[in-house]
């Protein structure tokens, strides 16, 4: 009879358990920006719902034709207070510019017979101006929004009152306008939608992509978000601010277009409380009350609402002082929804940004001193020669070129170049920018590198700096990861293609370590043609994606997963082109970077050497949940980074030999390693030095560029 | 005996399904049962606020509860737009006749039309649209404006009047019955050039707003001999500035309105000179007079055009006992 193992059937049930996230799924979605939106979008169809139970007649076609007509008057209102909220001020005078140009486009239309176009442009002058008068005294003069919209109010609406007892009786005498064009505002179709409200779909259309794709857009929120923030940065606030409440006048005046169309009426409470209304609409769409943050989509989501609640309260015959609680109810929610959202989201997403899974990472091999295997620790690397010591920060990676001159990254965004016999000179390279990584030299010896946080970037021999690519196709995942952020190492094929590794999609260089301690794995494998210039992400879903190397018969690429403890390859030339396979497996530590050795072998960075505490750790989600939430982080359990090795190994991959500094005082982390012409040099990433040793055994004339694109010079 | 228990059984059964009322089952009251008994009605005044709707919803309420007929109420409280939703949302609901008060002239005539033409009569009352449906049912407001008018006139020219400036208050710009209340008010006045009428003021029905405006108008004019007051719900206001400034009965204040114990208290205490009274509890008898013809005819909604003009009688201190006042 077979027993079940019950550690297995624990594993198993570990890993099925946290292999989703359903608080990395909040994370991920609390960071998009539809987020916001999202919730009052929830409302909305709820709202809708109750309104259809509550109102068996509701899904008639009589009434959504009816309702949409009347909503869009509301709604392009509620989008000019969206706009003035969004640029951190507010329009509480939407309701009497509403008001006064809904008489105008009356008394035109009705009383003085006017057409169509001259209904339009003068009604749209008129909110022009009124929303002008607005702009001028808050952009140019630097009033405050509300007090001098509580002004305008006044003064609009005692204009209104003025204007309505002088000609409101005509309005309302005149038999209605015969113009075919006006009564087709109100009751024909286009493209079998209502006329008003395909002409709102395209302003609104044309309003999201004025906000979210050109300067303008981008300056109000920036002006919206911080005024003088705006100013340092160059933008032109007043301007800005000016045309923003021009922009208001004008919506306004379109729905009272729309509103005298529809209505035909110029009576006393035509627009009044509106501003308080369109209010409560844009805060519950999700429009921050303290401005820079907003969209079309909010504006119309959260008039939708308002206007669905007080619709569905006309028809049910409530009266009217129960939509005004209710109103005045939502926008109070509203407004301290908004405030603790916006206070709490970033530490609500914080909190829930690290979710760690199951890592079985098997057998610890033996890395003692004298016990013999290819792991055994020595000190064959504590009397390395040290280069350029205190001259070079954090040297991630090294190179050498076709002279054996050593190049060097620097953490300052540098490319450091050594030269001379004992390599006392040293002279700046390139500037590159954000952290530069993992180096290779192309055919036409121009120096690929990646840049972390930037992307690949490619160094000519007199050390000009090019982008190649900093985005790739974009994967199925919540957040979008089309733009590069920790690329890592590359290795170029015999096709000139570039391959390069993203640690992670998630963390960034300086949180690499939480990667590891999270086990999730988000890396990628991307290739760069530099023929096509495209950039296509070949594998993801990778524990840090690290070293990449292409194999001396260039049939593969082998990529490095640190926080796997594994080595893979990827084929990319042979019969099993596209394929992976796992070469090296439960590894001591998380592997760096790999590069070709002189005798067909390759040379394997050991970093963050595994313990047993940190392996029963891996094996413990819950545990690492708990250790996330009650310990600061400094305490946290990481891998032992300050101890690491160079791996030898041989053409078949299997690890021969090991080369360790115990002492920690040269080389304590040691991160990629070259082999050229005899010596093995070392570089670590939080080191302040180069390291050189001697190998005996090494065929002195092996140069690795040549290894690649063979002896030719240029 | 087998028989005569399913003789019992049927008289029984007839008696459950025929309501078993003491009804006659003659052909009118087979007519009225199919016709008028659960039928609905809905009335949609301007606003419950105002003395005139509320005494129509109390007469027109119980006359349909005693006709079987299914009443509801919607009070869209002066908001134009929200009684043009409240109207809109019952098309599809196709109640069998509504019963409408305009606010505006225009704002409702195209959902009035809507309704009409989904096949509900539609009934509007004392204020009219530009849109004809299938009843008006209300008083003449320029033959009121004119009775008003006339009144002004009578009081500004008898001896010993203060002056002959008056002052017109109306209840709205954009009402069918103010713009022809007014109408008839200048009409009438015209016939007396000496008269001179200072000011028109608008106070949309409010009372509070009456009263403002016509404080500050006595303030500027204290030998006014009349004020022309549309509305007698909105005319407590300016009678209550008149008694402030110590002008009641030295400026008359002749106004329009319901009847009934509001208009009698005001005409007893002689705070409102002459009101000229539509008598609402008679025209809601008359409004669901013409709705059950409506209903009965199966005439197709929107085709018959009925205007009726209900009358309108004058309430003074004098005759107040035989218009109805205790």
């Amino acid at each position: 009879m077979a027993t079940i193992d019950k550690a297995d059937a624990r594993d198993v049930w570990l890993r099925t358990r946290y292999y989703w996230s359903l608080r990395q799924i909040f994370a991920d979605l609390a960071k998009k920006s539809w987020m916001g939106p999202a919730v009052p979008f929830c409302v909305l169809l709820i709202i809708f719902a109750s309104a259809a139970i509550a109102v068996p007649t509701y899904f008639t076609a009589f009434n959504i034709d009816y309702i949409s007509r009347l909503a869009v008057g509301f709604l392009l209102v509620t989008m000019a207070m969206g706009l003035s909220l969004s640029s951190g001020g507010i329009d509480l005078s939407v309701g009497s510019i509403f008001a006064l140009c809904n008489f105008v486009a009356l008394l035109c239309a009705n009383v003085l017979q006017y057409n169509i176009v001259a209904i339009f442009g003068i009604t749209m002058l008129t909110g022009l101006i009124l929303g002008s008068i607005n702009g001028f005294f808050i952009g140019i003069w630097r009033t405050r929004a509300l007090l001098t919209t509580i002004v305008t109010l006044i003064i609009y609406r005692g204009l209104y009152n003025l204007a309505t007892s002088a000609y409101a009786t005509d309005i309302a005498s005149s038999s209605a306008p015969s113009s075919g064009a006006w009564n087709a505002l109100y009751s024909g179709t286009l493209v079998k939608i209502p006329v008003s409200v395909f002409i709102l779909i395209v302003i609104a259309v044309a309003a999201h992509v004025a906000l979210s794709r050109s300067p303008l857009g981008t300056h109000l929120f920036a002006v919206g978000a911080n005024r003088r923030s705006a100013r340092n940065a160059g933008i032109k606030v007043e301007r800005v601010l000016f045309v923003t409440y021009c922009a208001s006048g004008v919506l306004c005046s379109l729905a009272g277009i729309f509103n005298a169309a529809f209505l035909n009426a110029a009576g006393p409470s035509v627009g009044s409380g509106l501003e308080l209304e369109t209010f409560a609409a844009a805060m519950i769409g999700g429009i921050s009350f303290s401005g820079g943050s907003g969209s079309v989509g909010r504006a119309l989501i959260g008039g939708g609402i308002i206007f669905l609640i007080s619709n569905t309260l006309a028809q049910i015959g409530s009266s009217s002082g129960v939509a005004a609680t209710l109103n005045g109810i939502i926008l109070l929610v509203a407004v301290g929804v908004d405030t603790k959202w916006t206070k709490h989201k970033q530490n609500a997403i914080d909190k829930s940004y690290i979710n760690p899974t199951y890592r079985n990472y098997g057998e610890l091999p033996d890395t003692g001193m004298g016990t013999g295997g290819p792991f055994a620790m020595n000190d064959r690397l504590s009397d390395a020669q040290a280069i350029g010591v205190g001259q070079i920060e954090g040297p991630e990676d090294i190179i050498l070129d076709r002279a054996g001159r050593l190049y060097g990254v620097d953490r300052r965004g540098l490319i450091f170049r050594f030269s001379g016999s004992l390599f006392e000179s040293q002279e700046l390279f390139a500037k590159t920018g954000g952290r530069p990584l993992g180096m290779a030299f192309d055919r036409h010896d121009n120096l690929v590198v990646c840049v972390s946080g930037m992307g690949l970037y490619s160094v000519s021999p007199d050390g000009e700096t090019r982008k190649l690519t900093n985005k790739t196709n974009r994967g199925p995942t919540i957040i979008d990861d089309t733009m590069l952020r920790l690329t890592d190492d590359l290795d170029i094929g015999p096709d000139d293609k570039i391959y390069f590794s993203e640690g992670s999609t998630r963390f960034e260089l300086q949180q690499w370590a939480i990667d590891g301690l999270e086990g999730r794995g988000t890396g990628r494998l991307v290739c760069y043609d530099p023929r096509t210039e495209r950039t296509k992400t070949l594998l993801r879903d990778l524990v840090f994606c690290n070293g990449v190397c292409v194999t001396h018969d260039n049939k593969s690429v082998l990529y490095a997963e640190t926080f796997g403890m594994r080595v893979s390859r990827y084929w990319i030339d042979g019969p099993k082109k596209g394929q992976t396979e796992v070469v090296l497996d439960h590894l001591p530590g998380g592997v760096d970077n790999i590069n070709r050795a002189s005798d067909g072998g390759y040379w394997m960075a050991l970093v963050a050497m595994r313990t047993k505490a940190y392996d029963i750790a891996m094996q413990d989600p819950g545990f690492r949940i708990r250790m996330i939430k009650r310990l600061p982080q400094d305490e946290w359990l990481i891998p032992c980074m300050n101890n690491g090795c160079v791996v030898k190994l041989n053409s078949q991959f299997e690890p021969v030999e090991s080369f360790w500094d115990p002492t920690g005082k040269a080389h304590p982390t040691v991160t990629s390693m070259r082999e050229d012409r005899g010596y093995l040099y070392l570089a670590g990433l939080d080191n302040n030095r180069i390291g050189r040793i001697r190998l005996p055994d090494a065929n002195p004339d092996w140069v690795a560029s040549e290894s690649y694109w063979g002896r030719v010079t240029r | 005996m087998f028989k005569s228990f399913t003789r019992i059984l049927v008289v029984v059964l007839l008696m459950w399904t025929t309501g078993a009322s003491a009804q006659l089952n003659d052909a009118p009251h087979q007519q009225w049962n199919q016709d008028i008994v659960g039928k609905s009605i809905v009335y949609i005044p301007v606003s419950l606020s105002l003395p005139l709707m509320n005494i129509w919803n109390d007469e027109l309420k119980l006359l349909a509860s005693e006709a079987g007929i299914k009443f509801t109420t919607l009070d869209p409280n002066l908001n134009v737009n929200k009684e043009n939703q409240m109207i809109a949302s019952l098309i599809p609901k196709k109640p069998d006749l509504i019963i409408v008060h305009n606010p505006d002239r225009q704002a409702l005539a195209r959902v009035l039309k809507a309704a009409n033409d989904a096949g509900i009569y539609v009934i509007q009352i004392n204020m009219g649209s530009t849109y004809q449906s299938d009843a008006f049912i209300g008083v003449d407001a320029y033959d009121l404006g004119v009775k008003m008018g006339n009144a002004a006139a009578q009081a500004c020219e008898a001896p010993g009047a203060p002056s002959k400036n008056l002052a017109l208050v109306t209840g709205s710009l954009v009402s069918q019955f103010s713009i022809d209340q007014v109408k008839g008010q200048m009409a009438a006045l015209a016939k007396h050039p000496d008269l001179k009428v200072v000011t028109k003021q608008v106070v949309n029905w409010d009372p509070k707003t009456d009263f403002d405006k016509v404080s500050t108008i006595v303030d500027a004019h204290k030998d006014l001999c009349a004020i022309v007051d549309e509305y007698d719900g909105e005319a407590v206001g300016a009678a209550r500035a008149l008694a402030i400034a110590g002008l009641t009965g030295k400026t008359k204040l002749i106004t329009s309105g319901a009847g009934g114990k509001f208009a009698c208290e005001h005409a007893a205490s002689g705070q409102i000179d002459v009101n000229f009274s539509y008598q609402a509890r008679d025209q809601a008898i008359q409004f669901m007079t013409v709705a059950q013809y409506l209903l009965e005819s199966h005439i197709k909604p929107g085709t018959v055009k009925t205007t009726i003009y209900t009358p309108s009688f004058e309430i003074t201190k004098e005759n107040m006992q035989d218009m109805g006042c205790k």
